[in-house]
């Protein structure tokens, strides 16, 4: 396989909630590729569907929400065709997921221990004492102390730096190529952030490993990711290199949300630069544009239509009729 | 900010046990922290999960009884006084906004039962009373029929804060008020609460483990570790002279939007957990302390001023920032 091969291609995916006889789409035609051994952000508010368009990759979403169009290609095979035990197949030893909040996904009532060599169990033919065996060494790799103690406790009876640290063995165990990160730093103080994020760019080039990173903090995207893709109301606004969105953002909302970031040298009574108005709700979505209601540049098109993808260089996409139409675009 | 004390902490302590049945032994959580609120001012409290600040400010608010130590309210001891006339000059915004709103209720009659906590009002004052505090913090007046799930994240925190002014406190706790959302409504909130302390003369205590939000709001700020303050000072002194290598810490773990400058090397080593356990003698910081020495092991160090009200507690911050 060539370094530039596409491990994950995402085409054209539509997820629908049916809600009160219409249909609203948290995920609304997206797609994007992941190399081998690359980081794609994916960044966006609460509601932009960045985490809805990740559970739909993994085929986690629960009824009634569906994928309703599209395509999830993981080396050439589209995963919403499979049947449920070759998906099972492929989650966990394929492609890993982790979350914000790792109580979500580990079992209260089951040690650490146990949780880790179920998973090992589950994909591996291989013995109780073998199991043990790469859980403490995986436990290790994840930089616990003493992986021998806490493969006795239970959940609750850790850190939350410690449970996140369990909750990416966990993922990790099975040596996954792709490993989906939803938020898995945003709960955590920024000293644990920054030895998470250590942590998963270490065990990436041990293991070659690529990853979507989902998050809403632009300082983590900065330093752990290749490419970044915006999003906004269900679309990707904005994809390209990380300097691209960085150096010359070209989306409105790409523009506004990193001038509202906080800035390293000020203190109070600076004003912080917010962006005006409201998210976006799904079940009264604006027609047109979704970011039409909050983007200073809107006119009358920006209504009526979703605007197509423009192409501002090889690497760096934006959908927006300012840069369509040839319209004034230097802000 | 004036010189006018608002609050005063003398010696606060706060133990809670840990473990499980005859071994559990009493973890300090607010460790003999001695600090002054001036009216008017912000004190940015911050520090990692675990090291008391919301403690503290539950605490100072006498939501947790303190174990030993005083507390004085404009002047006055309230140590140990009923605290149901002194709740009306003092309230709280919590973290989680859903958390804290009742779901059963309609957003006006929440911030209704404060504004009826306060005093006695006719049905039209009440009704103006409550229009004015949705006007104050942003919202429109149909949001008085919403719910609390109909509303956005940085919608229902607006209504926090209207339901902690409704009763004209002087002074709030704001625990985590915005950590929980997105950058975009952090930035309107802060800005909001700005706004309301300068028309209504307000004093806070912004509690907060984010050091890039604490420093837009705060006056002062205050660095605490393991139930003890480690810094103290203003804001433009501790963000341009940091003087504890903890503060220092704090600092470089956040992590700044620029992918020129990437903070997280390309290619990192192994990295040893830090050990959290309170140390039986010497500073509390000496196991994550790069420039912990034999002294720092034995000996408490002092917290002292070391020049306009910038106070650290640390043997060696003289010799390695100045």
């Amino acid at each position: 396989m060539s370094e530039s091969w596409p491990l994950l291609e995402v085409k054209d995916l539509r997820v629908a909630i049916p809600s009160a006889g219409i249909k609203v789409y948290p995920v609304n035609g997206i797609s994007y590729t992941v190399k081998s051994g690359e980081v794609m952000g994916i960044v966006g508010e609460s509601g932009s569907g960045k985490s809805m368009s990740s559970y739909a990759v993994m085929r986690l979403l629960k009824d009634p929400i569906k994928v309703e169009s599209g395509e999830v290609l993981f080396n050439g095979k589209n995963l919403l065709s499979l049947n449920k035990s070759d998906m099972e197949a492929y989650r966990g030893s394929q492609i890993s997921m982790i979350f914000q909040d790792p109580l979500t996904c580990l079992d209260p009532v089951f040690t650490i221990g146990e949780q880790l060599t179920e998973t090992l169990h589950a994909h591996e033919e291989i013995s109780d004492a073998e199991a043990r065996k790469r859980a403490v060494e995986m436990l290790r790799s994840v930089s616990i102390r003493n992986p021998e103690e806490i493969m006795h406790n239970y959940p609750y009876e850790i850190s939350g730096g410690m449970r996140q640290r369990v909750m990416i063995a966990i993922a990790l165990l099975c040596r996954p190529k792709l490993l989906i990160a939803d938020e898995p730093t945003t709960a955590l103080d920024v000293t644990t952030q920054a030895q998470i994020l250590r942590l998963l760019k270490r065990l990436k080039k041990e293991n070659g490993m690529s990853m979507v990173f989902i998050t809403h903090n632009f300082g983590v995207v900065a330093n752990i990711c290749d490419r970044v893709s915006v999003m906004y109301g269900g679309h990707i606004v904005e994809q390209g290199m990380l300097e691209d969105i960085f150096n010359s953002p070209r989306h409105p909302y790409t523009q506004a949300i990193l001038r509202a970031l906080p800035k390293s040298e000020s203190t109070k009574g600076e004003r912080m630069e917010t962006i005006s108005g409201e998210p976006i709700n799904l079940i009264d979505a604006p027609s047109g544009c979704p970011f039409n209601p909050r983007c200073p540049f809107a006119k009358d098109i920006c209504r009526r239509e979703y605007p197509g993808v423009t192409a501002i260089s090889d690497t760096h996409i934006a959908s927006c009729h300012l840069l369509a139409g040839g319209a004034s675009d230097e802000q | 900010m004036s010189s006018e004390e608002m609050l005063v902490v003398k010696d606060l302590k706060k133990s809670f046990r840990h473990g499980k049945g005859k071994k559990s032994k009493p973890v300090p959580a607010v460790d003999d922290v001695s600090l002054t609120i001036y009216k008017g001012e912000t004190l940015g409290l911050m520090g990692e999960s675990g090291c008391g600040k919301t403690t503290f400010g539950r605490t100072v608010l006498r939501l947790i009884e303190p174990d030993s130590g005083e507390l004085y309210f404009k002047g006055e001891n309230i140590t140990k006084a009923n605290m149901r006339p002194l709740r009306r000059k003092m309230q709280i915004v919590f973290q989680d906004p859903m958390g804290s709103l009742d779901p059963r209720m309609r957003i006006g009659d929440i911030i209704l039962e404060g504004i009826n906590a306060g005093g006695t009002y006719s049905r039209q004052e009440q009704h103006d009373r409550l229009m004015e505090l949705i006007n104050k913090v942003g919202l429109s007046a149909e949001i008085a029929d919403r719910y609390p799930h109909e509303l956005s994240g940085g919608q229902q925190q607006r209504v926090g804060i209207a339901r902690a002014l409704a009763v004209q406190p002087e002074f709030l706790v704001c625990d985590e008020a915005v950590s929980a959302l997105d950058i975009s409504y952090q930035a309107q909130i802060i800005n909001l609460l700005r706004e309301i302390q300068e028309k209504d003369k307000l004093t806070y205590l912004f509690i907060s483990h984010d050091f890039s939000v604490v420093r837009y709001i705060s006056d002062r700020i205050c660095i605490m570790y393991l139930g003890k303050v480690m810094e103290l000072g203003k804001t433009s002194d501790i963000v341009s002279h940091p003087l504890h290598p903890y503060t220092h810490l704090l600092m470089s773990a956040i992590l700044y939007p620029d992918p020129s400058q990437r903070q997280i090397e390309d290619d990192p080593g192994e990295e040893e957990v830090a050990d959290l356990s309170i140390p039986e003698h010497g500073c509390r910081f000496q196991a994550r302390c790069p420039y912990a020495d034999d002294v720092c092991r034995k000996d408490m160090p002092e917290f002292k001023d070391y020049g306009e009200g910038h106070f650290c507690a640390c043997h060696k911050c003289r010799d390695i920032f100045g």
